[in-house]
């Protein structure tokens, strides 16, 4: 130090190097590379709090959080070793009150004469309102992500529940939406039953393994306070593990130890339908998005619910009336086996128009019918019931198939929903084997004889009907069934495909009747409604029937 | 897809020797092994790797599915070993490697001879009686801690560059440049590794196997250590002098010597 210096230094009070050190606006801290600290300032003990004594001998490590205290082993002293310094790192100490103090660390490391580590030299910056703004920007961030995902997450759950056939698709999608969102432990939808007085579980989502082992059965009673949740309207939020007595019976439908709840009721036309519960194993509050996304995912639910309820109320009638329309009995007559099949589109809420018919009309004819009305739902089924009526009554009046169709394109012009249906008529004189078919806008039948390929029936045809009133007369065709042949009439659900044409369909159809020609009739059909239609989900109604001729003595009988 | 470059597979050593092959643990990449695995390199072929997400690895190649538990992680050792047709493997895995690598060779013993653990866990988490050392709590305040860092590393983390040992001028430049990572795999591959519970795995562990425990270690205290070589039939446990929880770090001659020693017998 040259005397300039000296002067300088004694001008001004207290700058030595033992105070700099001491009172440095920044924490100092010396350390063996095991972490066993060996000096540290005064401005580090106060902001810690702790005394010399009580941090001499600790271990630098032993001031972190839990976290911290990982990080360190698996980021901060790996760095130090390799590199040899450390720069920003950010840490919490513990104070020796418990609070935490967020700090900046830097660190290097002096190594001996041999490169072998010997000394950790720390300084230590009060990172207090940094770490506050930091937090600031990272919940900024994160509340921004997760308003677009949020946003997203609806407008998927929006399509979900469009594109839902029934209860249980709209469900997953609901409890799906939540559970993601909200890192929920487990989703319950609940409904109320008829009698509004029970909660019954129609759909669960469990985080973690035993998400799929469990079904979503339980049911409770609503008793005073759930009624309040859910003629409230509003979200019932449960969070840090309030004990909330008052909903305790949710519990029956949602056990766990779970330390944070959401109820959303779930309202239809202002009347209560249901609940969602969604529970938590942690302690959590919600913030106001996450509330507002809770709320927005019951009404989307409430809606879709109620027009799954009308959907299926609807369905479960048509269904009804379509089974009562259809339920005839066969003819009973030696000469003559009939098996017909009805398969309802595994992808539409609404019964479809299709139907099928045998009947005698005189002791030796015997009238086979297969038809399909345009539409879907409970008209179409009614006008199908209508359509079917009036056929079995033409054809009893002996008119042959061609003259049926000609009176039921008079028929449909007082049934609109009737207009543009299609069918496949066919008679069979069991005693003479003359068959006489005609076909409106159907898909040709199709004859397989003893001894001989599959043939389709390709004659007889004419437009659907109530489109050729007036026009020229119907066509009809004959050809001659030998004993053992059998006759085939479907709709276009078993044959349509949109990878296929309907020709390539029908030369399949007749390659597999053929190759099952020793089957029995029963087995047969869902044979058939399995490789035609088994791979897929069917989009549309399938009807097939078939017949099978004995011979005028029913001799053929096997 | 290519598993080698997929994973930055380096190999080093004997062509002909008995393969090893070193695993990093969370937090870091193959640069924890610099010190301990050179010296194999005389005998051994030296295999070394980072996992998808880290270090020199392909970060496009992360996939929130495929690494949703270590499985996938065990997934990728055993492509690496397939990849390089690699028999008879003596598998050294640090930390949460310990449990991959178990996984590893519960999944094809065939192909492994030998498992050296450092500083394994096969469950952090304080359990019904079983003290892993850690509450739940504090898996939360480590993510805290990792995101409060990814974001004071972000701006400096672009350009992921490889520190050169050998030019310590670059050191001031190249500040944190180890253990860089994505911050989204590194809080992901956090929780995964910190939520599992591998103890039911232990007990089809069929191949010798050292557990090496370090005195003092945060993260895998040592009756941690005492209960894997309970539970794994054929297992040697060396207690070590080192201090911490990278001891392949802190003491790499201790560990080296403790390696060699297990792979040399039998």
């Amino acid at each position: 130090m040259t005397d300039a210096d000296a002067e300088h230094v004694k001008a001004v009070p207290d700058e030595r190097a033992e105070d700099l050190y001491e009172n440095a606006p920044c924490g100092y801290l010396s350390a063996l590379p095991g972490g066993d600290i060996v000096r540290v300032n005064r401005t580090l003990l106060t902001w810690t709090g702790y005394t010399r004594e009580e941090l001499l001998g600790r271990r630098f490590q032993d001031l972190l959080t839990a976290g911290g205290r990982i990080y360190h082993e698996t980021h901060y002293a790996p760095l130090l070793r390799m590199q040899g310094a450390v720069r920003e790192i950010a840490l919490d100490l513990v104070r020796a009150d418990g609070s935490r103090l967020p700090v900046l660390v830097n660190s290097v490391l002096r190594t001996d004469d041999d490169g072998q580590p010997a000394l950790v030299r720390t300084t230590v910056f009060d990172a207090t309102h940094r770490r506050q703004y930091e937090r600031e920007l990272v919940r900024a961030r994160n509340r921004e992500t997760a308003a677009r995902e949020r946003t997203e997450r609806l407008q998927r759950l929006s399509a979900a529940l469009a594109a839902a056939v029934d209860t249980e698709q709209m469900t997953d999608a609901v409890v799906g939406a939540l559970a993601d969102d909200l890192r929920a432990d487990e989703v319950v939808v609940a409904l109320l039953d008829a009698g509004r007085d029970r909660l019954q579980t129609v759909g669960r989502h469990r985080a973690g393994a035993d998400a799929e082992a469990e079904p979503a059965t339980g049911a409770i009673d609503v008793d005073a306070s759930l009624q309040r949740v859910l003629r409230g309207g509003r979200p019932l939020l449960v969070a840090n593990g309030d004990a909330h007595s008052d909903v305790a019976a949710v519990t029956g439908l949602s056990a766990g130890a779970f330390a944070a709840r959401a109820l959303l009721p779930l309202a239809a036309r202002g009347e209560p339908v249901g609940m969602v519960v969604v529970s938590f194993l942690e302690p959590r509050a919600f913030d106001e998005e996450e509330q507002l996304f809770m709320e927005a995912c019951a009404a989307q639910c409430s809606q879709a619910l109620e027009r799954a309820r009308l959907y299926e109320h609807e369905r479960s009638v048509a269904h009804t009336l379509q089974k009562s329309l259809l339920a005839s009995r066969p003819p009973q007559d030696p000469r003559v086996d009939v098996e017909a099949c009805y398969l309802p589109a595994v992808q539409s809420l609404e019964v479809g128009g299709d139907w099928h018919d045998t009947f005698m009309v005189d002791d030796d004819t015997v009238v086979a019918v297969v038809g399909d009305v345009v539409g879907r739902g409970i008209e179409a089924a009614t006008a199908m019931g209508q359509l079917r009526s009036a056929t079995r009554a033409l054809a009893g009046a002996q008119l042959g198939p061609a003259e049926v169709l000609r009176h039921l394109d008079g028929f449909v012009q007082h049934l609109p929903r009737a207009r543009f249906a299609t069918a496949a008529v066919a008679a069979l004189d069991l005693r003479t084997r003359r068959l006489r078919y005609a076909c409106a806008g159907h898909p040709p039948p199709l004859v397989v004889q003893p001894g001989e390929p599959a043939t389709a029936l390709w004659d007889g045809r004419s437009a659907p009907l109530g489109v050729s009133r007036g026009g020229p007369p119907r066509p009809h065709a004959e050809l001659e069934l030998r004993p053992g042949a059998r006759l085939v009439l479907y709709t276009d659900g078993l044959v349509e495909r949109r990878d296929a044409s309907l020709d390539d369909a029908i030369g399949r159809l007749s390659d597999e009747l053929a190759r099952r020609r020793a089957a029995a009739l029963g087995p047969l059909l869902s044979e058939l409604v399995q490789a035609f239609t088994g791979d897929a989900a069917r989009d549309d109604d399938v009807c097939l029937l078939c017949l099978e001729y004995h011979g005028p003595d029913g001799a053929a009988r096997a | 897809m290519d598993v080698l470059r997929r994973n930055n597979v380096t190999v080093s050593g004997d062509p002909a020797g008995q393969p090893m092959l070193f695993a990093h643990g969370f937090g870091c990449d193959q640069n924890m092994w610099r010190f301990v695995a050179a010296p194999f390199q005389a005998t051994h072929r030296v295999v070394v790797f980072d996992y998808v997400g880290f270090g020199e690895s392909d970060h496009a190649a992360w996939d929130a599915e495929r690494y949703a538990s270590l499985r996938g992680y065990a997934d990728d050792v055993l492509e690496i070993c397939r990849e390089l047709d690699l028999s008879d493997v003596i598998f050294v895995g640090h930390s949460v490697s310990s449990m991959i690598g178990v996984l590893a060779a519960n999944a094809d013993p065939e192909r492994f001879a030998k498992l050296v653990l450092v500083g394994p866990s096969p469950r952090y988490i304080d359990d019904d009686g079983y003290v892993g050392g850690f509450t739940r709590e504090d898996i939360t305040g480590l993510l805290e801690s990792l995101e409060s860092n990814y974001l004071g590393w972000s701006s400096t983390m672009a350009p992921v560059i490889v520190g050169n040992p050998d030019r310590p001028e670059l050191g001031e430049e190249l500040t944190n440049s180890f253990c860089r990572t994505d911050p989204e795999i590194a809080a992901h591959f956090a929780r995964v590794t910190f939520l599992s519970d591998n103890r039911e795995d232990l007990e089809s562990v069929r191949i010798p196997t050292l557990v090496l425990q370090c005195s003092d270690d945060a993260i895998a205290p040592r009756s941690v250590g005492e209960y894997v070589h309970e539970r794994v039939r054929d297992s040697e446990l060396v207690l070590m002098r080192a201090t911490g929880h990278c001891p392949n770090l802190s003491a790499p001659d201790e560990t080296i010597a403790a390696i060699r020693a297990f792979v040399e017998t039998g």
